[in-house]
């Protein structure tokens, strides 16, 4: 697991862009209903559901608009689970960040739980978990009576692959208050998204932007940030972009 | 005797709120209990315990024992506070265990609700409502049935709020008989009969128990009557109206009580005393332990049991609000609750009569140390002092607890009272 400050967050994939410069807050369809969802989960201590495939947006999407959420919540607590999560281990990883200090040791799921109840009552939070596809049905459980409490003050963002969706049991799935299901970019809304994230995409041929968004990038919008950062490094000044300059950058990526 | 409470089983939709609707009926109706399991994984007894720890309002750390918590939830629920438990998602709870749970909450006379809730499952859930309903031979009520019985109550009326405990305006400090005449000067004619009405029931009181004296140890009968009375004032005015009232009762019985008013204010305010305990919430807060033993032994401590004593009480000794020792009968008042819940609690835990009421997880037996740290050492996590610092392994003497708030009772004179 871990943490990054969301006020400098682009995405636990995607370091190379933080030194970059001219990076734009892009914005298109479906983050723009990230934005207004998280934004109503974070009001209405709610229940966000983003789904969608692997590299598509949604981390970047959600990081965004947690940061536009920050000045209405107390506090933004950003989780990434690398790996499965069983309840207890689930719990124990949540206290770091919201209590401050680790779990104490050899307590029971059920007393990690009950603690977390009491730390979750005290402020206004924005709660992401990220990778949430790693969440054991059991934990969810876990994750739902922690969200489903009386005293509990906090929206809760979970972002997943499509697996989380088939992975909620009925009795979270009932909580939802919004879900949004990301797909792919398509060539179409490339050369759109494209040229307001960064000035290299700028002045480069529509047609090539969807061309290649169509033959390599199949849609990622990760794939589009880790080929930017190559073009910055490599791409001699006031060289055109064009199909074969991708061609020899893209290898690897 | 009473049949077993058969158990209810409800079919609901899932909402939102209705996790948090069943976790806050405890607060609407203090008779039942709602839980909610939390865990899904390694399920057992033990779980479903904790669940109703939680739902009695239990602080999950505050704990002095490694105890199995379903011993624990059935010695709370077995003090007959309880009559129903709703036991929210019960479709969550494994199929092995389910009947377990129903049985266990059935045993300790307590009804459960279990209420199952479909989303998009209705069919599943409906089948295994129904086949948990046919085995206690109940039908499958709806959620109308569930909010009809447990129902948000209204908020209690706002109590009135006093200034003291007591209700006393601020007495004057005046010593002995001057006392009731200083206050008429004073206070307000309504603040004077308020102070009057109480001073001279406490008079006539204490006249009355001064007549019962027996001829042998006169002083040290009267001690323990001063003492009973000051330790059940609920604030410093009430201790002051009633050490002044001694003063003029004992006068022509020929006692001559001389009161250091200095140091009887200052130990009012500093000394804990059991007149405290329902101004400063003792036993509600000793109630937030999941383990009964500090309630336990604050309150056999109130009831005037030695610290020192309390390792060799016994279950046995327990009788309902009576325990018995070394041949004396201890009223056990206002904390009773605790001394029946951990007796319960040893009694499930396979102790007799013959077997110590106190031990630990470990041990069937505890040291005059553990005692004491359940005494005295609850003072740092729950604010409650029952008993002064430091330790003591045997309750003050009548005589010297006066002395701790500057009294002496004595009697110079040898003069019959007629002579008075």
């Amino acid at each position: 697991m871990s943490l990054f400050e969301p006020t400098h967050r682009w995405g636990p994939h995607l370091a190379g862009l933080r030194n970059l410069d001219d990076v734009a807050d892009v914005e298109w369809a479906r983050t723009k209903a990230v934005r207004i969802a998280t934004k109503e989960c974070a009001l209405d201590r709610g229940l966000l559901v983003v789904c969608g495939p692997v590299g598509v947006g949604k981390t970047f999407s959600v990081a965004r608009a947690a940061e536009r959420c920050a000045d209405i919540v107390d506090d933004v607590v950003w989780v990434e689970l690398s790996s499965s999560m069983r309840g207890r281990g689930l719990l124990a990883s949540l206290y770091p960040p919201l209590a401050g200090g680790p779990a104490p040791r050899g307590d029971a799921e059920s007393q990690l739980l009950a603690g977390l109840h009491l730390v979750m009552a005290d402020r206004h939070r924005l709660l992401i978990v990220d990778e949430a596809q790693h969440i054991t049905l059991q934990a969810m459980h876990a994750l739902r009576g922690l969200h489903s409490h009386p005293d509990a003050d906090f929206g809760l963002v979970l972002i997943g692959t499509p697996v989380l969706h088939d992975r909620m049991p009925p009795e979270l799935r009932s909580r939802r208050t919004g879900t949004v299901t990301f797909e792919r970019i398509t060539d179409q809304e490339a050369p759109k998204v494209l040229r307001a994230y960064h000035p290299v995409f700028a002045t480069a041929d529509r047609r090539l932007l969807s061309e290649v968004n169509r033959r390599y990038a199949r849609g990622e919008f990760r794939w589009w940030a880790k080929l930017l950062v190559r073009i910055v490094r490599y791409l001699p000044d006031g060289e055109d972009l064009t199909l074969d300059v991708i061609e020899d950058l893209r290898e690897g990526l | 005797m009473t049949s077993p409470p058969a158990p209810v089983v409800v079919v609901t939709e899932d909402r939102p709120d209705l996790y948090g609707w069943v976790l806050t009926r405890h607060p609407h109706h203090p008779e039942v209990v709602g839980i909610q399991l939390g865990v899904a994984e390694r399920q057992a007894m033990s779980v479903v315990g904790e669940a109703v720890l939680a739902g009695l309002g239990k602080d999950p750390w505050l704990s002095v024992s490694k105890r199995p918590a379903e011993l624990l939830a059935a010695a709370w629920l077995s003090l007959g506070e309880v009559t129903d438990v709703i036991v929210g998602y019960p479709q969550l709870i494994s199929d092995w265990l389910l009947p377990d749970v129903v049985s266990w909450f059935v045993g300790l006379g307590v009804r459960p609700w279990l209420v199952y809730s479909s989303f998009d499952n209705t069919d599943e859930i409906q089948a295994k409502a129904e086949k948990v309903a046919a085995d206690w031979g109940v039908e499958v009520a709806d959620g109308a049935a569930l909010t009809k019985a447990w129902p948000d109550a209204p908020p209690p009326a706002p109590e009135l709020e006093l200034d003291r405990a007591s209700g006393l305006p601020v007495l004057p400090r005046v010593d002995g008989i001057r006392f009731r005449s200083t206050c008429r000067n004073l206070l307000t004619p309504d603040e004077f009969d308020v102070v009057d009405a109480a001073f001279t029931a406490a008079v006539a009181e204490l006249r009355s128990e001064i007549d019962e004296l027996n001829e042998k140890y006169k002083t040290r009968q009267l001690n323990q009557r001063i003492r009973d009375h000051l330790a059940a004032a609920r604030d410093t005015e009430e201790l002051l109206l009633w050490a002044r009232a001694a003063q003029v009762a004992g006068l022509p019985a020929g006692f001559h009580i001389r009161v250091d008013t200095t140091v009887l204010i200052g130990a009012a305010e500093a000394l804990p005393r059991p007149g405290l305990a329902e101004p400063q919430q003792w036993w509600e807060r000793l109630d937030l332990y999941r383990d009964p033993d500090p309630g336990a032994a604050a309150a056999l401590y109130v009831a005037g049991i030695d610290p020192g004593a309390l390792p060799a009480l016994t279950v046995g000794a327990v009788d309902g609000d009576t325990v018995r020792f070394d041949g004396d009968a201890f009223e056990v008042n206002a904390g009773a609750r605790f001394v029946r819940a951990l007796a319960t609690f040893r009694r499930l835990a396979g102790a007799g009569d013959d077997d110590l009421l106190f031990a630990t997880h470990r041990k069937s037996s505890v040291s005059a140390t553990h005692v004491a740290g359940l005494i005295w050492g609850h003072a740092a996590q729950t604010g409650v002092r029952v008993a002064p610092l430091p330790a003591e392994r045997t309750q003050p003497a009548a005589q010297t607890w006066l002395a701790r708030y500057g009294i002496k009772v004595s009697m110079p004179r040898r003069d019959k009272p007629e002579a008075l």
